[in-house]
């Protein structure tokens, strides 16, 4: 059949359509920044993009990665068998029936190639292609409204990309069926079986039921205009929905491949930059709403509110975004929404109902940098609209005019150390010395804390490890202003705490706190070149190795203990070997391993400043983790981590649990 | 007593006007051998919000007046107890440790940290708040000032 001429105008008119909505997408990336620290101007963000394109295109690896993970989607099996099924054929067979039936067929009535619709190996793998899709369609159905998986979210928008996309599809085949019927030529031996199967259906139907002078040409005029008018909807509602996912998630599983958490170094002192990068808009496109984050949030796993869902929230808002950061042509494209204070506050809420535990980020198949965009979205809520939870103006003048989160003299910073029972007569605070340990605010003030450092310090002490600490100096690390969205007040902090790390001339800082030792290696270490930074775990085990802390067995008999990796230690750091080590350096320890171990780890419920935002929840986590541990069967659960330790504590006594919780230096002390 | 809208403080205690810890003198006669009890005065529980932990040095241990003789985590507050006065802790109270909630449901009684054997009293009760009528007018220029700040903790 040829197409009729004006058709031509029709698909110019789509591609147009969808050309401007490529561009409006385009153009919302572009409103990003360069880097936290910097915005740039269009001319630099076009080549940092087209850069950053170029440096993949030109990775060793880059072939590799652009066929397994964008076009093979092998992150989809990760993490649930079921989804590639599903999703890989609708993929696969949308870019068959596109690039080939579509493409191939266009190219064919150019002049451009030699094929028509009765090309054998054309006709078969368009119907092949299209049962692939089908078949991608029909599971995605399943899953949603058949199994009604509880993670999956739907939305009008998915509504209609499925009827699209079925219509479409079916259409396809009566279209070919027609057209087999159209030519009064033998059918059988077409290579179009579907096309086939449904032509000898329909005339056989129209035989029994119809006029048998039935003109199959107008018929199948009429459902292939019907069929290219979907169809060309279809391909235009591409950038304006969430099927926009073809580029966004390809962009960001080639832009994340290596390091997701480039962009989040760095404050912004003047608070003009966006508090979103190109890379984290992109990211936003590239979210496909597939819920496995959804799986592992525990604090949407407490509450079960949409809101807190984090597709969710990464759906409300780029919506919010796109019509904060404009223009305006693009927001009324791109369904930007100008969102009603009450909008705002309860995007604010959910915001904060997070523990930045990471597990979003580790799940998610498309690769994004879900944590990095908690704490930009945070930045977004706090600072630019001044919506967050009471408790952090507290915080937040705590920090600052005192220097810690408990808004406590921060001269009584080191009140603990009169705990320390066998202190050195010149004490551990000193004017220099080559390793600095720092504290942190939970381990200074908190007394369920406190242990903690007071083990340290001693086991530090028994080692004959020349140390101090900065005691009434040293001020909060900021990371729980980074976690509240109030990044730019940080720069005082890192300021101060940088100079007194000078003035003692400490070439290796130690910590105990998770949250600190991430703040320092992201935040700090580029104001301190060449000062190494080391969680207690990896110090303690070096201690171990040198033979400077000989252990002996807790107890006469064999103790079982857990392990629990602290979210800012493991999943978020890496360090998941010392800790387990050092473990393992015990004689007379049976150390049994969780489930819920290594980047697969719960939070205790503590992290985030949750504890500020939503205390319930975080101690409703801290006990479903703390009883997660049960199945051990061991006697004592171990972290590396105040603010775990204090959680748990909190958890055991709140369910008269049988594991006692202890650091692992305490545990150490122990063995001493 | 001196009290003021929900608060009360026996007049015959001292207290450290900052941290509102109470200090009461007990045995002795005149200012010898006295032994000093501390605990959390009304107005500083309900700044403190409900008590969940207490931490306090053992018995033995020697503190300086203004040093650190515990430390506390409550709703609202996470810190240190400092004591009023110095001397050596001759007694520590467990129950306390063990049930916490004491220090806001019985303040004045079991809800006490310490005794301390003071070293140098007549210097260290000096800046303490005392005498009836300065506590009366100190209760009530705190909680004016509390009120105000919103420092108490909500129930």
């Amino acid at each position: 059949m040829e197409y009729p001429q004006y058709f031509s105008l029709i698909e110019i008119l789509a591609l147009l359509i969808f050309s401007l909505g490529f561009c409006a997408n385009l153009a919302f990336w572009l409103r990003g920044g360069l880097s936290r620290t910097r915005e740039g101007g269009m001319g630099e963000k076009l080549l940092y993009l087209l850069g950053t394109l170029f440096k993949t295109v030109f990775r060793r690896d880059f072939l590799k990665l652009l066929s397994l993970d964008v076009l093979f989607q092998r992150t989809l099996t990760r993490e649930d068998p079921t989804r590639w099924p599903m999703h890989f054929p609708l993929f696969l067979g949308f870019c068959i029936l596109f690039f080939i039936g579509s493409l191939g067929d266009q190219f064919a009535q150019w002049g451009w190639i030699e094929l028509d619709k009765d090309t054998r190996w054309f006709a078969f793998t368009n119907d092949l292609a299209g049962l692939i899709l089908l078949a991608g369609v029909l599971l995605a159905l399943h899953r949603r409204y058949i199994l009604r998986l509880p993670y999956l979210k739907t939305f009008f928008e998915d509504k209609v990309v499925v009827v699209l996309l079925l219509v479409s599809l079916v259409s396809g085949y009566v279209v070919e069926g027609l057209r087999l019927l159209s030519t009064h030529s033998p059918i059988e031996s077409r290579a179009s079986f579907v096309g086939v199967a449904l032509a000898g259906a329909f005339s056989r139907g129209v035989s029994l039921y119809a006029p048998t002078n039935l003109d199959w040409s107008t018929a199948h005029l009429l459902v292939w205009w019907f069929h290219a008018i979907v169809s060309l909807t279809f391909f235009c509602y591409i950038p304006y929905s969430r099927l926009f996912h073809l580029f966004g998630t390809g962009l960001t599983l080639l832009i994340n491949s290596q390091n997701r958490r480039a962009d989040l170094v760095g404050a912004d002192p003047s608070g003009t930059v966006p508090n979103f990068t190109i890379k984290q808009l992109i990211e936003l496109s590239g979210c496909t709403r597939c819920g496995e984050c959804l799986k592992v949030c525990e604090t949407y796993k407490d509450r079960t509110v949409d809101p807190i869902a984090p597709a969710i929230k990464l759906k409300e808002a780029r919506k919010h975004l796109l019509h904060k950061y404009g223009p305006d042509w693009v927001s009324s494209l791109l369904g930007g929404r100008n969102c009603s204070q009450q909008d705002l506050s309860t995007m604010s809420e959910a915001a904060f109902r997070c523990t930045l535990c990471g597990h979003c980020t580790q799940v998610c198949p498309s690769k994004i940098d879900l944590q990095g965009i908690w704490y930009s979205l945070r930045q977004e809520y706090s600072t630019a609209l001044g919506l967050h939870p009471k408790g952090f103006k507290l915080l937040k003048e705590g920090v600052i005019k005192e220097g810690n989160i408990f808004s406590y003299p921060n001269v009584d910073r080191a009140l603990w150390v009169d705990f320390v029972g066998d202190l050195p007569p010149e004490g551990i605070k000193k004017p220099r010395a080559k390793v600095m340990y720092f504290v942190g605010c939970v381990s200074s003030f908190s007394p369920l804390a406190q242990d903690v450092p007071q083990t340290f310090a001693s086991l530090l002490i028994k080692a004959g490890v020349d140390f101090t600490i900065l005691g009434p100096d040293e001020c909060c690390c900021g990371f729980p202003l980074m976690a509240a969205g109030m990044k730019e007040q940080m720069l005082g902090l890192i300021k101060h705490n940088v100079e007194k790390v000078r003035t003692l001339g400490a070439d290796t800082i130690i910590f105990n706190c998770p949250s600190c030792y991430m703040t320092w290696r992201q935040e700090y270490s580029p104001h301190l070149p060449g000062v190494s930074m080391k969680h207690s775990t990896e110090f303690l085990l070096e201690l171990i190795r040198e033979g400077r802390l000989r252990l002996n067995p807790p107890q006469q008999d064999t103790l079982k203990v857990t392990y629990h990796d602290p979210c800012d230690l493991g999943r978020n750091q890496g360090v998941y070997e010392a800790p387990r080590e050092v473990l393992h350096s015990i004689p007379g320890l049976e150390f049994r391993e969780s489930r819920n171990q290594r980047d697969r780890a719960i939070c205790c419920g503590g992290g985030g400043v949750l504890e500020s935002a939503d205390p319930k929840m975080a101690t409703d986590i801290s006990y479903k983790t703390y009883d997660s541990f049960r199945e051990t069967g061991a006697q004592t659960l171990v972290t590396a981590c105040p603010q775990c330790k204090r959680m748990f504590q909190g958890a055991r006594k709140h369910l008269h649990g049988p594991m006692e919780v202890v650091d692992i230096t305490e545990l150490l002390l122990r063995c001493l | 007593m001196a009290r003021y809208e929900d608060i009360f403080l026996p007049d015959e205690f001292y207290y450290d006007g900052k941290d509102h810890l109470w200090a009461k003198l007990e045995g002795g006669s005149g200012s010898t051998r006295h032994l000093v009890r501390v605990g959390l005065d009304v107005f500083g529980q309900k700044a403190a919000g409900t008590a969940a932990y207490v931490k306090l040095l053992p018995a033995g241990k020697t503190v300086a007046k203004g040093r650190s003789f515990g430390s506390l985590e409550a709703g609202k507050y996470i810190g240190p107890l400092k004591a009023p006065v110095g001397g050596k802790i001759v007694e520590v109270n467990q129950e306390v440790i063990d049930n916490p909630r004491h220090v806001n449901t019985d303040p004045y009684g079991k809800g006490w940290f310490v005794v301390i054997e003071p070293s140098n009293l007549a210097e260290d009760l000096k800046d303490l708040v005392q005498e009836a009528t300065n506590v009366q007018k100190w209760l009530e220029k705190e909680y004016k000032e509390y009120k105000e700040k919103g420092l108490f903790a909500e129930k």
